[in-house]
């Protein structure tokens, strides 16, 4: 059961002056699954991926992957430990390539680095290479084979949030954090985003936290979902069970309607 | 390749470059204004030559090559003025290359980068001057020919200042890394100022003299066997100096065009996101401060040797912000662009207001009149070369208006999967 956890966060909490918007929260991911964090606006779930990415320290708690604290750790030493992640308003190179944004996510695989790109050596151009090459099959995976050349600026929205995904796979990580993957999307690409979700782990055997808004892609990839409201984690369990939480109900849709559910059980958070 | 390239293009290219080249040698050789602008017309198929988009490099490197090694040494051996304008502009298009890895690459605005070109010049100036001599004892001053050891040594030495000042200061951003840098480079001019005391290493506000110049019995065998009258010395920096601006270029483009250049790129884009996709933020920077310094030192080593003396005057604040104007005139991360800045800036310096005020001296000399007004009346203070930086902020606010990326916008080679690694 232990050997299967690969993020174990425990007790985190981080407070900007008098607001707590990370309080005591846990999370544990095991290999291979995918975990929702859901909760209303300003319920502190970017926060909470902020703190496990090493933007901002935590004031209590500690986070480790497999095995590694992450807390203190730098961003680029998260992304090294195996953590990478998208972001919610989408942070891509825009003067890059699509090409370009992936293979720059490479660079730290890469050995030969400084004195190799001056002197041009044969590592160097092998690694270059595979680098590349790498870069263009994630760019496959995602379903961007056709845009590799293009500038990320250029590229439409839902490609751009794609091409997030593939850079971020690039990094070669345990644990990929998606910050609401379907934001703005319509159905028909929310249906495609649930699905390269899935590939992801199905194919990579890459676990996924993905923090979402649309319930419908929640409720159907996540094998666990946790909930967060005010900074606290307000209810976890399999979708069934969130479902039908009174205090999850109660977080999006007020205290009277929690109320009314209790005694009809007909609404629920779908 | 070549698209945009006309076949009758090359021709024009080469017939102009010679006919220039025999009106420098052979009829404008003095020093008036008409010569200045045939010298720069000689400079000029550099700069149509070296854009390997519009012209043949089967066309344009051979340009590149005669203009170089043949034109410039020519007229320099006729008029040594030309050489000595050629070795400044060489020495300024360096440090224009090396600064613009760190501001036109790494997006760092640093206004104190001259403070390491200052740490090669007194490098060489302490290990090579009598004054070095009674400071550092046996052994000491070095042989002129050690300079091409110390240029190297000078590297890793510019380099290091350049890790040790940067690592306080790059962590932080924008405005106020300038403002540090600023401070910094003023440190270490005011540190060579003050150093005679208590211990006497910069020998202060006097500066160093009597320092070596390399290679200075080839020189003298050359005079003796050849043509004496001539400054072997200086075709001897020429050639030095050509060697180092091609160092520079390959290692520009080499460094823009590899993993460590797109790190550059991604932080000037986005620093959160290239944080997070394991870019180290600081390392990186670091790299370009330190590869930035190192060019600087460099050309320190050679600037000493060649003037014999160094100052703390030579490195104060306008000289980091000259070369700053030159990379930003020509365009932030073009190396074509900021050589033809440093080329641009210098002989306008050196060159252009000079003439322009020796002509109307003679002028007002002569009291040349044009439609009844005598160029006596001229008042004797306007001198074009004391408004050189009048002139050079004027140059500056209408290239902000009309072309705000540069004389030559920075375009880059993105990699793509069919040319992996196949850049230069």
């Amino acid at each position: 059961m232990t050997d299967n956890l690969l993020l174990d966060v425990s007790n985190l909490r981080k407070s900007f002056g008098g607001l707590t918007a990370v309080d005591n929260v846990t999370l544990k991911v095991e290999r291979g699954s995918i975990v929702s964090v859901i909760g209303p606006n300003g319920a502190g779930k970017t926060t909470f991926f902020n703190l496990i990415t090493g933007i901002y320290r935590p004031d209590v708690g500690a986070a480790l992957l497999d095995g590694v604290d992450l807390v203190g750790l730098r961003p680029d030493q998260v992304a090294a430990a195996g953590l990478a992640r998208t972001f919610q308003n989408i942070r891509l190179f825009t003067g890059m390539t699509a090409l370009e944004n992936v293979v720059v996510a490479r660079s730290m695989h890469m050995r030969s680095g400084y004195w190799g790109a001056l002197f041009r050596t044969r590592a160097y151009g092998n690694e270059e290479r595979s680098a590349i090459a790498d870069a263009s099959q994630l760019l496959g995976f995602v379903g961007l084979t056709g845009k590799a050349d293009a500038l990320a600026g250029s590229l439409a929205y839902g490609e751009q949030r794609r091409l997030e995904i593939a850079r971020a796979l690039a990094t070669k990580p345990k644990l990929l954090l998606l910050d609401e993957p379907s934001a703005g999307m319509n159905p028909q690409e929310t249906e495609d985003a649930k699905a390269l979700i899935l590939r992801i782990r199905s194919e990579l055997g890459i676990a996924v936290v993905l923090i979402e808004h649309d319930m419908r892609l929640v409720m159907t990839v996540s094998d666990h979902i946790v909930v967060l409201d005010y900074g606290s984690k307000i209810a976890e369990g399999g979708a069934d069970d969130i479902r039908t939480h009174p205090k999850v109900i109660e977080a999006y849709l007020g205290r009277g309607v929690a109320a009314r559910t209790a005694t009809s059980e007909s609404e629920t958070v779908s | 390749m070549a698209h945009g390239f006309f076949p009758g293009r090359s021709a024009w290219l080469i017939a102009y470059t010679l006919v220039v080249t025999l009106l420098c040698v052979l009829v404008f050789t003095g020093n008036g204004l008409i010569d200045t602008v045939a010298f720069l017309a000689l400079l000029a198929p550099l700069f149509i030559a070296s854009d390997f988009d519009k012209c043949d490099p089967r066309v344009g490197m051979p340009v590149l090559a005669f203009v170089l090694l043949c034109a410039l040494p020519l007229v320099g051996m006729r008029n040594t003025f030309y050489l000595d304008v050629a070795i400044q502009v060489g020495i300024f298009a360096v440090l224009a290359l090396g600064l613009n890895i760190v501001v036109g690459f790494a997006g760092l605005l640093d206004l104190g980068f001259i403070a390491f070109f200052a740490v090669g010049a007194y490098l060489w100036a302490i290990v090579s001057s009598p004054h070095g001599a009674a400071l550092l004892g046996t052994g000491f001053p070095l042989q002129g020919d050690a300079f091409f050891v110390i240029a190297i040594v000078a590297v890793f030495v510019a380099a290091g200042t350049g890790a040790l000042l940067g690592l306080p200061v790059l962590r932080l951003k924008g405005d106020y890394l300038a403002i540090v840098t600023l401070g910094f480079g003023e440190v270490i001019r005011v540190l060579a100022n003050n150093l005679d005391k208590p211990l006497n290493i910069t020998n202060g506000p006097q500066g160093i003299a009597g320092i070596a110049q390399p290679l200075t019995e080839v020189a003298g065998t050359l005079a003796t066997t050849t043509a004496p009258a001539f400054k072997w010395q200086a075709l001897i920096y020429y050639a030095v100096v050509l060697t180092l601006v091609l160092v520079a270029v390959l290692a520009n483009r080499r460094l823009d065009s590899s993993s460590i250049g797109r790190s550059w790129l991604a932080i000037r884009e986005d620093e959160i996101a290239a944080q997070a996709m394991g870019v180290p933020l600081v390392r990186t920077k670091l790299i370009a401060f330190a590869t930035g310094a190192a060019f600087a030192g460099t050309m320190g080593v050679l600037f000493a040797a060649k003037q014999t003396f160094v100052s703390p005057e030579s490195f104060d604040f306008n000289q980091s912000i000259g070369v700053l104007a030159m990379i930003v005139l020509g365009g932030l991360g073009s190396i074509r662009g900021v050589m033809m800045g440093a080329g641009l800036v210098t002989i306008l310096n050196l060159q252009v207001l000079k003439s322009l005020s020796a002509g109307l001296n003679h002028l007002r000399a002569t009291g040349f009149e044009i439609f009844g007004w005598s160029f006596a009346n001229l008042p004797t203070q306007f001198e074009p070369s004391k408004y050189e930086r009048l002139i050079f902020g004027l140059i500056l606010i209408a290239m902000m208006l009309y072309r705000p990326r540069g004389l030559v916008p920075a375009e880059r080679r993105p990699i793509s999967a069919g040319n992996a690694g196949s850049a230069s």
